[in-house]
């Protein structure tokens, strides 16, 4: 990186780290380190939502499944501005008035203390897991690109987040989530001006787009109902409106950002602005990723975006089936070079057959491109035993550090860090205050000093980031542990939701038949994702929502039947 | 559905801000960006 560069990103760590802690205030009180005196403004919370949901796997994975697939990921997010308006009706007020820490501390006036202490056990395990996945993807990918050491670029995104989240609570961490909005909004923008700026002259953005639409790549909503797709309308509807449902109102990650806030309303407010503002945003990122794409069919591209992996190939008994893929791609990308510039003749003309010819050729071009990236990445899966192993993760950092203009290079990379961080911090002050509120106070210490349950806090927040650096380490040894990690989480969203519909929802309903519920719930999302893997993951929150509702009524009425 | 315990509602919170317009308008705007997005896809889509 250029020096201009580095001084960008030192500017940002400088910025983060200094503001961050200097905003904070009152943090020598529990309610003040952990909801931060419920005081903050709606527009801070809200864009601390958003920046704890945005991390750096969504911003480089996004970017590169725009650049290999194209838009269809976007459906993942049709359910949520629903999702915001049933949260803001519903839980919001509910969490907000019961003036609790935790979402799992209200379960124990509800139901009981097993129920609390299951689910909130639930979500340390899954969030700190995915709290090590969130630091090691995108240190894995910057290491390779920049050749940097492993292990110092974890610590790099792990130690600033820890350390500002240990000194100034949430209110460090929300303060920080707004500037690194910032910088990742600030980041993409830059990305999608050079990309469109710097498409070869004689294409226009409206020819870009011509190009990606004959991919398919443009499809952002598939209507057709299918268990087995992954992204579709209705899977996004239905299976993501469970998922965010979840995810916002019922994980301590994000709930404890709209218990900040200063009142019911502004808590609402904070939910409301990524419902306007979220399918927006996630339209950008993917875009990135189809301009790149359009970018490439007129500007070499490698074979392999990861060229450690290139050379391992390349060293490794499979030598040889790589340069027979690297020539079959080359025919590829010199044949789908050539249909463009029909297609985009054509197109200009007039010549509607023509064009029509050009663009199916195109299409096909594509097809071969598509098959030797595929193949070549088989190659690498077979070389490395990565099965996890996905190029297109590569993608958008290689067109930073090769095309971008100076001084942009480094907000890119300050972005990325700050997608990391944000999602890091929030996620390690949730953490610390599970540990503390629903297991250390509940269960270990139960009447202490507001300075014994800080100090408690602060010891949680190093040791929950140590514990995610360590994961982060060993996840990027072993690639397929991060997948581990993701199905892991997401066997509990469903079901974790579905005990907060009783809870709330259902006024018959009983501790024990919570507790039953979340357990056959699990169990049934289970079997789903390992027996029946053809389903997709977003309707295992449905399965879960459903099998814990209906086991948690049963047990519920049979129990007060025996009474 | 069930009341929290500890809830202060109709005690010292002051009453709820009516929100259904903003309900309205996000339903309106995903609409509206769902039908942006058909357009697009329909329109780059075809030769």
């Amino acid at each position: 990186m250029h020096p201009v560069d580095w001084l960008v990103v030192a500017g940002y760590f400088a910025w983060i780290l200094t503001d961050g802690i200097r905003r904070s205030h009152r943090t020598n009180e529990v309610e003040g380190y952990f909801l931060a005196n419920r005081s903050l403004p709606w527009w801070a919370v809200g864009l601390s939502v958003m920046a704890t949901q945005l991390s750096a796997i969504t911003l480089v994975g996004t970017t590169g499944r725009g650049f290999g697939e194209g838009m269809s990921v976007l459906q993942l997010y049709f359910g949520l501005p629903l999702a915001m308006i049933i949260l803001s009706v519903t839980v919001v007020p509910f969490f907000y008035r019961a003036r609790v820490f935790t979402a799992y501390e209200y379960l124990e006036r509800r139901f009981d203390v097993k129920t609390r202490t299951l689910t909130s056990l639930l979500f340390l395990l899954s969030r700190g897991l995915s709290c090590g996945a969130v630091l090691s993807a995108p240190s894995v990918i910057l290491s390779v690109i920049f050749d940097w050491n492993l292990p110092l670029t974890v610590l790099a995104m792990g130690v600033p987040a820890v350390g500002y989240t240990l000194v100034g609570g949430v209110q460090a961490v929300t303060w920080a989530d707004v500037k690194q909005m910032f910088v990742i909004v600030a980041g993409v923008a830059a990305a999608i001006v050079v990309l469109v700026a710097g498409l070869p002259s004689g294409t226009s953005l409206g020819g870009a787009l011509h190009l990606a639409g004959a991919t398919g790549r443009l499809d952002a909503i598939d209507f057709s109902f299918s268990l087995e797709k992954t992204y579709t309308f209705w899977s996004g509807l239905i299976g993501g409106l469970f998922l965010m449902l979840s995810y916002f109102g019922c994980d301590q990650s994000q709930v404890q950002r709209f218990l900040t806030a200063k009142s019911v309303d502004e808590g609402r407010q904070s939910l409301l602005m990524s419902a306007f503002a979220k399918i927006p945003l996630q339209i950008v990122v993917p875009l990135i990723g189809v301009l790149m794409f359009a970018y490439y069919v007129f500007v070499p591209a490698p074979l392999l975006f990861n060229g450690v992996h290139e050379a391992r190939v390349r060293a490794s008994a499979r030598a040889g089936d790589y340069v027979a893929v690297e020539r079959q791609y080359q025919d590829a990308v010199a044949a789908r070079r050539s249909a463009a510039d029909a297609y985009s003749a054509a197109r200009s003309r007039g010549a509607d057959a023509e064009a029509s010819a050009a663009r199916a050729a195109f299409a096909q071009g594509d097809a071969a491109v598509s098959r030797a990236r595929a193949a070549a990445t088989g190659i690498v899966r077979d070389v490395t035993g990565d099965r996890a192993f996905g190029d297109t993760n590569y993608v958008f950092p290689t067109f930073v550090t090769t095309h971008m203009p100076i001084g942009l290079v480094g907000l890119i990379i300050a972005a990325i860090f700050a997608a990391s961080m944000s999602t890091v911090a929030a996620e390690l002050n949730s953490l610390a205050t599970a540990t503390v509120i629903d297991f250390y106070r509940r269960l270990f210490v139960r009447e202490a000093s507001d300075a014994h349950y800080l100090a408690a806090a602060k010891w949680a927040t190093a040791g929950w980031g140590v514990f995610a650096c360590i994961v982060a380490l060993f996840a990027a040894n072993l690639g397929p542990l991060i997948d581990v990690v993701n199905r892991f989480g997401s066997f509990f969203y469903g079901s974790i939701l579905g005990v907060f519909v009783l809870a709330l929802g259902v006024k018959r309903a009983t501790g024990r038949g919570a507790f039953v519920g979340l357990i056959a719930g699990i169990a049934a999302v289970a079997y789903v994702a390992t027996q029946m893997p053809w389903i997709a993951f977003l309707w295992h929150n449905v399965v879960g929502v459903v099998v814990v509702v209906l086991v948690g009524v049963l047990v519920s009425l049979s129990q007060r039947r025996d009474r | 559905m069930t009341s929290p315990e500890g809830s202060t509602a109709g005690g010292r919170e002051p009453a709820d801000r009516p929100m259904g317009a903003i309900y309205v308008s996000v339903i309106v705007v995903e609409i509206i960006t769902l039908l942006a997005l058909w357009w697009f896809q329909t329109t780059f889509g075809r030769p």
